[in-house]
């Protein structure tokens, strides 16, 4: 019966360390990211220059601090600004740059894929050239200079990730096609005169939909970690919002006398990712009937 | 050995170089951004900016420009950085030596730590120091490099200054130690002192690089191994009475160790990719924060030419590495 | 059909090369417990040629192994013994066995192409034993590889030790092994179903090679479920089914008058050309639920016993 297959799958994953530890990570980061009004203490943008470079309270508080001064739990920045809050607001962007490249690149990796291992022949070669052409750039330098191109912005730097990494999609699901193409049903369903449309949608994708679960998790790593990097050189968003990788880039101009300034953002970024590949990896392992 | 794929192979590789000069070319000609505006100094005249516009060749036509500038290639000349004031070519080659250096420092490190680390694990399998390594490997590996360069960053500048975080050597020696390839000569001249700055400075970015490389080479290499292990000319060889040690090293490893050196070659090239960032945040003078700084400042002529360059990397260590597969894989060397 | 045996003296001498008592080995793991050899009792004597016969998974690869001390870790000996060369080696460790392989005890594997090692080439591989048991350098070592590939009846036999293993054909990459198996002139050689990846015409070629090598002193378990290479090469035979030896005797007594339901069931399923007229019969699936049955049985009088 479906759904008691059903239940057992969740139950499998449930049990699966990589994906509840994964899976709490990414609950986690969704709540502060749809909830940063609410939870965040303080404006991200209100600066406060007499309480710059406050150390974390979370960590000490002076003896003769003010009881009536607003706490920082995680200490503020050069200008003020409450650090907490800004990683908060950061996690905003983070998240939707995270989900929103990692599932136009697969999209667009995957229908190009999917076409380049179905028809082959001209179509494939034509792909698959591109594909070769496209992946002698350094990924980082790509991104760099579609940046630079493109200008900065937040759907800019969603363009430069899905513009550098879709060819992480398109080899895969190329593969995949091709393999399931070769198998008997899919012949069946081409003689019983299906679109080919039809048969990539029904029979195909099926197949290759735990393989892709598992690399648009890890795109959204990459995603996450691509957005830093640009920030970090000074290529993403307008300097006034906050991001874990502007954070980064400011806090590292005052690594001496501000340690926290880095680290903090810098420990937001690795759990992320962390949690989005154990995630990843878990799924892999309960969905991927030959791993199992 | 078969010549002929290797041909096969190198004549492939033109069409794609050709396909990525073409596309940095046009993408750059895209760019919203006037690069002659950031140049006129104060007070130009219009006439001024015309003649500075045909000398850098903007007032022709996409394609005319592409065709001069292949054209030109050809002649060896990249023309001029606009940043730098300086011969494009000759500012490549003063900073390409320091990355390669860089680069292939970073890639034994990670080889060696990734092969020593796939084999322990794959020979210990089952038992705790297997498991503890396979954690630590997917965790590294999970953690980019631009990453592992801040965490560096934190740990040799602020909390351990151990380790020198940015220049390629000590200034006072950089006299001595010359320019360009200067790791080789200086080992070859045999001063010592240079070097031990050189490869000192180079610890912490190469390290960064290294790491999440080291950590999918083990996780391949191991089951490379494991799938070895368990073949049938394993068990003859133990069926011969050879010890465990022997089998591991001669029987094993051989075969094991062509499919991971495949993945190798993928990985040297984005290792080199990530030199981008790195090399900027240790302020380390090679082709990567060169690029950086052509890209941030508009530098058309010289983001060309970086971008071509780390192209033609990418295309000849896949090249050499395929090469290296066919000789060491004795099944591919007959012609069929 | 010819038979090969007349060539052989009748008489067995001394002690046997291998014997099996009463050995029980079970399998545990992830806490269960698995027996896989009940009470084997067997044994091989000099100069002869003794099948080990039985369907797969009947455990005659696990005999195999335990000849050879290759048992998996999960199994353990829990009683009888295994004496090789007059050595009892029930409970020697790896070490130990070190000592024995290739030089005492050898194995011919079922499949010569992934027996060899791809990588290596032949020469190379055939060296091994003669650098670790017999301590041959340099040009001893070739010379020996020449004679040894020449008593494997091998066709150019220097081109074939510079060779690859992809480069011969899977009779030569046979005798290849062959050659490994008997170099250090061993007392006991495992043949584990060493025909059957092979091409009929080769098979027979094989077989007669593998009598005329069967040496003074030396003995050969034939491990097979090929009924028709039993009749042709072997002097002796135990049958072996869900890890109990159901019957054994020389092969002429049990071929003409088999005495377990099994053996007589092995013998209806196979093709006899002596016999025109002779219908196939598959074992029937009763007998098979029968045999599990009992060895169920056995299994609980033995944890009684205990």
């Amino acid at each position: 019966m479906a759904g008691r297959a059903e239940t057992r799958l969740w139950q499998r994953l449930l049990r699966n360390p990589r994906v509840v530890v994964g899976g709490l990570v990414c609950l986690f980061m969704v709540v502060l990211a749809l909830g940063a009004p609410w939870i965040a203490p303080a404006d991200p943008q209100a600066q406060d220059l007499i309480a710059s470079f406050e150390s974390p309270a979370l960590l000490s508080t002076p003896a003769d601090a003010d009881p009536d001064a607003p706490r920082h739990w995680l200490g503020t920045d050069n200008l003020g600004r409450d650090v907490a809050s800004r990683m908060i607001y950061g996690t905003r962007i983070a998240l939707l740059v995270a989900v929103v490249a990692a599932t136009l690149t697969a999209l667009v990796g995957s229908l190009l894929g999917a076409l380049a291992g179905f028809y082959g022949g001209k179509v494939d070669a034509v792909i698959s050239r591109l594909v070769d052409v496209w992946m002698s750039f350094p990924p980082v330098l790509l991104a760099i200079v579609l940046v630079s191109v493109i200008g900065t912005g937040l759907w800019s730097v969603i363009a430069a990730i899905v513009i550098v990494d879709w060819t992480r999609f398109c080899r895969v699901v190329r593969a995949e096609t091709q393999a399931q193409k070769a198998l008997d049903y899919v012949t069946s369903a081409r003689m019983l005169g299906l679109s080919p449309l039809r048969i990539l949608a029904s029979e195909i994708f099926p197949n290759v939909a735990p393989l892709l679960i598992t690399l648009v998790t890890l795109e959204m790593g990459v995603a996450i970690v691509v957005e830093a990097i640009l920030s970090f050189v000074g290529l993403s968003l307008a300097s006034g919002t906050s991001t874990w990788g502007g954070m980064i880039g400011e806090g590292r101009l005052y690594v001496n006398q501000a340690p926290w300034l880095m680290v903090l953002p810098m420990l937001a970024m690795m759990t992320a990712v962390l949690g989005l590949n154990a995630l990843g990896d878990g799924l892999r392992r309960e969905l991927d009937p030959v791993v199992r | 050995m078969n010549p002929l794929v290797l041909v096969q192979r190198l004549l492939l590789a033109l069409p794609t170089l050709f396909g990525v000069a073409l596309v940095v070319f046009v993408l750059m000609r895209v760019v919203p951004g006037d690069p002659i505006a950031m140049m006129i100094p104060p007070g130009a005249t219009e006439n001024d900016i015309a003649v500075l516009r045909a000398l850098y060749g903007l007032d022709r036509s996409i394609g005319a420009q592409f065709l001069i500038w292949l054209r030109e290639v050809g002649d060896g000349n990249f023309g001029t950085s606009i940043t730098y004031r300086q011969d494009v070519l000759s500012l490549i080659a003063e900073r390409l030596p320091a990355t390669l250096e860089l680069g292939s420092v970073a890639m034994l490190i990670a080889c060696a730590i990734g092969g020593f680390a796939g084999v322990v694990s794959a020979a210990r399998h089952g038992r705790w120091l297997s498991s503890l390594i396979d954690s630590l490997a997917a965790i590294v590996q999970s953690i980019p490099d631009f990453l592992w360069g801040l965490i560096f960053i934190l740990l040799f500048g602020v909390l351990l200054p151990w380790l020198p975080i940015s220049g390629r050597l000590d200034p006072l020696l950089s006299q001595a130690g010359g320019t360009g390839f200067i790791l080789l000569r200086n080992l070859l001249d045999g001063r010592f002192d240079i070097v031990g700055s050189i490869l000192i400075h180079m610890l912490a970015p190469a390290l960064a690089l290294a790491l999440p490389v080291a950590a999918m080479l083990s996780r391949v290499l191991k089951a490379s191994m494991q799938e070895a292990l368990a073949s049938d000319y394993v068990m003859l060889a133990r069926l011969k009475g050879l010890g465990s040690r022997r089998v591991l090293l001669f029987e094993a490893l051989p075969n094991a160790i062509t499919p991971t050196l495949s993945l190798s070659a993928v990985q040297f090239a984005f290792l080199l990719g990530g030199t981008v960032l790195i090399e900027r945040l240790f302020s380390y003078p090679g082709i990567g924060s060169l690029a950086i700084s052509a890209v941030v400042g508009r530098d058309l002529p010289l983001i060309q030419a970086v971008v071509l360059t780390f192209a033609v990397l990418f295309i000849t260590i896949n090249l050499l590495v395929d090469g290296l597969v066919v000789l060491l894989n004795p099944r591919l060397r007959s012609v069929h | 059909m010819s038979d090969m045996k007349g060539a052989h003296g009748a008489v067995p001498v001394a002690a046997p090369v291998l014997q099996i008592d009463n050995l029980h080995v079970e399998v545990r793991q992830a806490g269960r417990v698995t027996p896989i050899l009940r009470g084997v009792t067997l044994s091989v004597s000099a100069g002869r040629i003794h099948a080990l016969v039985g369907e797969s998974g009947g455990g005659k690869s696990m005999v195999a192994k335990a000849a050879t001390g290759l048992l998996p870790e999960s199994a353990v000996t829990t009683r009888g013994r295994i004496v090789l060369d007059s050595q009892d080696v029930t409970s020697w460790n790896e070490r130990r066995w070190r000592t024995l392989r290739g030089r005492t005890v050898s194995m011919v594997l079922q499949d010569p192409l992934t027996a060899l090692n791809p990588v290596r080439r032949i020469g190379a591989q055939m060296a091994d034993v003669l650098y670790l048991h017999q301590g041959l350098r340099g040009a001893a070592v070739d010379a020996e590889n020449l004679r040894l590939l020449e008593q494997v009846q091998m066709r150019d036999p220097a081109q074939v030790l510079r060779q690859y293993p992809h480069q011969l054909s899977g009779g030569m990459r046979q005798r290849v092994v062959i050659a490994m198996a008997w170099a250090c002139r061993p007392r006991l050689i495992i043949c584990d179903e060493p025909t059957t990846a092979l091409d009929v015409t080769v098979q027979k070629q094989v077989l007669r090679l593998i009598h005329k090598l069967v040496g003074e002193g030396q003995g050969v378990l034939m491990v097979t479920h090929d009924l028709g290479v039993v009749a042709k090469l072997c002097h002796s035979m135990s049958v072996i089914h869900g890890g109990r030896i159901l019957e054994s005797g020389s092969v002429q007594d049990v071929f003409a008058q088999p005495q377990h339901a099994y053996t007589r069931a092995l013998l209806a399923a196979t093709p006899r050309f002596d016999r025109p007229g002779h219908t196939l019969v598959p074992v029937d699936d009763g007998l098979i639920e029968q045999l599990d049955a009992e060895a169920r049985a056995y299994d609980r009088c033995q944890a009684v016993l205990a």
